[in-house]
């Protein structure tokens, strides 16, 4: 078994480091949360110039070939960073969808402005009665001369407000919960008929609730086989599982190596809390929560690479399990050490909390993961 | 590309838990309830599927020591831990195991060296009750002697 990483993979992981030490204060992204956008267009800007659009896509398609790993690598500094620039959806699932389904033409046409960061992206693929099965859609798609008219209302699209275009999952065939006649269309998103309602997550990220009303797309919409997008879906969400799990795995080390810091300074009965042993041992379990989930991680990103099928998705789900349980210790942990400050907007131990707290949902949650998991 | 699996990972200290995980499942399957058995009671499964998350990530954790330790670093912490969550799972696991006999978890006779009688009730009960309270007299004050050193030597604290 090897661990280590490659001269190219530490060079990745040096450069989000050293942009989130240097260009990343709390201070700052709370100024841009706040803001309309909800993140920054210069450090989209940099993102790209950086090369970090790219690293998913082939070098055929414009990238630099980055796997599994690569996006293990990246998500994990942007937990630590707590970073908000809308990566995961524009370039893990988007991006994504377009990497396994798209012909080359949508891939040109779609994947270089995703690269050279020009443009916004969605993955509609919730829907509020389906919960975590993906293939629950009540959305529609049907023929309609060449093309197709979408129909349909899709739950917590991220980036959604930001986004030039959405893949959205829809019904062409079969029955609400079938596995079969789930397909995918590139849908832009000022076309006729979509509305959007914009709002703020808990988290601090954007999201939209989206109504489909008799959208028209051209046949080159559709992206992969008609019938044929659950399995398209799936891969896309399980490689977004590595993503934010990796994001909670930074999001933790930060939460437990800030409250050891803490607990060195804050003094009482005349010494530092951090002296006492049952508050020693908190932070023992906080620190193999944190341990356990990264072995996991490093699992699930190694099995991806292999190639993806079930041995895969175990993973993945066994994974996300681990992040939804060690996340919530980790957090409620720093939280509770830190004392009411904990929870305050000017603290960012609030905000990792939260942020762990909603992955844990994202994509399914652990009672669902481990389901899933079983079941494999 | 680095980082990978190869084909000579083999745990030792997870491989255990992993024994027993199997053993476990060899139970369920034989003890009846409801007309089926207990491995086809859903509350069971789930329980048995968070021990295996568990176990993966111990027998990773396994593996990365061994790469810490392969490259010339101690990984104390690490080491210690995997002791503590190690033990803590073959607890759970027994734990599991005894629930899975139902009353059958109750008899413990008296053994006579020589003796042939048949033991009562199904013939892997008495072993399961035996690794449960030896799982148990395991723990105490070594888990807390193992957190006082990662607090000093992983924490600084």
């Amino acid at each position: 078994m090897d661990f280590s990483f490659s001269d190219e993979q530490t060079l990745l992981q040096d450069s989000i480091e050293k942009f989130i030490q240097n260009d990343y204060a709390f201070e700052t992204r709370q100024k841009v949360v706040k803001e309309e956008q909800g993140f920054s267009s210069d450090n989209w800007k940099t993102f790209a110039e950086l090369g970090w659009l790219g690293v998913p896509f082939s070098e055929a398609d414009g990238g630099f070939g980055g796997k599994a790993i690569e996006a293990m690598i990246m998500s994990e500094q942007f937990g630590k960073g707590l970073v908000v620039e809308p990566y995961l959806p524009t370039v893990v699932l988007a991006g994504g969808a377009l990497k396994i389904a798209g012909t080359a033409a949508q891939k040109e046409k779609y994947l270089a402005g995703i690269i050279d960061g020009s443009v916004q992206a969605a993955l509609a693929y919730a829907e509020p009665q389906g919960r975590f099965n993906l293939a629950d859609l009540t959305t529609t798609a049907s023929k309609d001369g060449d093309g197709y008219v979408i129909n349909g209302y899709k739950a917590v699209v991220l980036n959604g407000p930001s986004a030039d275009f959405i893949i959205v999952s829809a019904r062409t065939g079969g029955d609400q919960r079938d596995a079969d006649g789930v397909s995918l269309f590139i849908v832009a998103a000022d076309a006729q008929g979509v509305a959007r309602r914009d709002y703020p997550t808990v988290d601090a990220f954007r999201a939209s609730e989206v109504t489909l009303d008799g959208v028209k797309v051209p046949a080159d919409a559709l992206l992969g086989e008609q019938g044929t997008g659950l399995a398209v879906i799936e891969q896309v969400i399980d490689e977004g599982i590595l993503a934010v799990g990796a994001e909670a795995v930074g999001c933790m080390e930060v939460l437990y190596k800030a409250t050891v810091e803490y607990c060195k300074t804050r003094e009482q009965f005349g010494q530092p809390i951090g002296k006492f042993q049952v508050l020693q041992h908190r932070m023992v379990d906080m620190f193999m929560e944190h341990e356990q989930s990264k072995s996991l991680m490093y699992m699930a990103a190694m099995r991806l690479d292999e190639g993806y099928g079930p041995e895969a998705q175990k993973a993945v789900s066994a994974f996300k399990v681990q992040v939804g349980k060690s996340g919530r210790f980790v957090g409620q942990g720093a939280i509770q050490l830190h004392g009411g400050m904990g929870m305050t907007e000017e603290l960012n131990v609030g905000h990792y909390f939260k942020r762990l707290t909603m992955i844990d949902t994202l994509f399914g949650n652990t009672d669902f993961h481990l389901k899933r998991f079983g079941a494999l | 590309m680095k980082l990978g699996f190869s084909q000579r990972d083999r745990t030792l200290q997870a491989a255990a838990s992993r024994a027993q995980l199997e053993h476990l499942a060899l139970i369920a399957a034989e003890m009846p309830a409801e007309g089926e058995s207990v491995a086809d009671d859903e509350a069971f499964q789930r329980k048995c599927q968070a021990l295996e998350v568990t176990l993966l990530g111990l027998e990773m954790l396994e593996l990365r020591i061994r790469h810490e330790v392969e490259s010339g670093r101690a990984a104390r912490a690490e080491k210690l831990m995997l002791s503590i969550k190690c033990a803590e799972l073959a607890q759970a696991i027994a734990d599991l195991t005894l629930e899975t006999l139902g009353y059958y978890a109750l008899p413990f006779p008296d053994q006579v060296p020589g003796d042939n009688e048949r033991p009562v009730g199904p013939e892997h009960a008495l072993a399961a009750l035996q690794s449960w309270l030896a799982s148990h007299s395991s723990s105490g004050a070594e888990v807390s002697d193992h957190k006082n050193t990662i607090a000093r030597v992983a924490l600084d604290l």
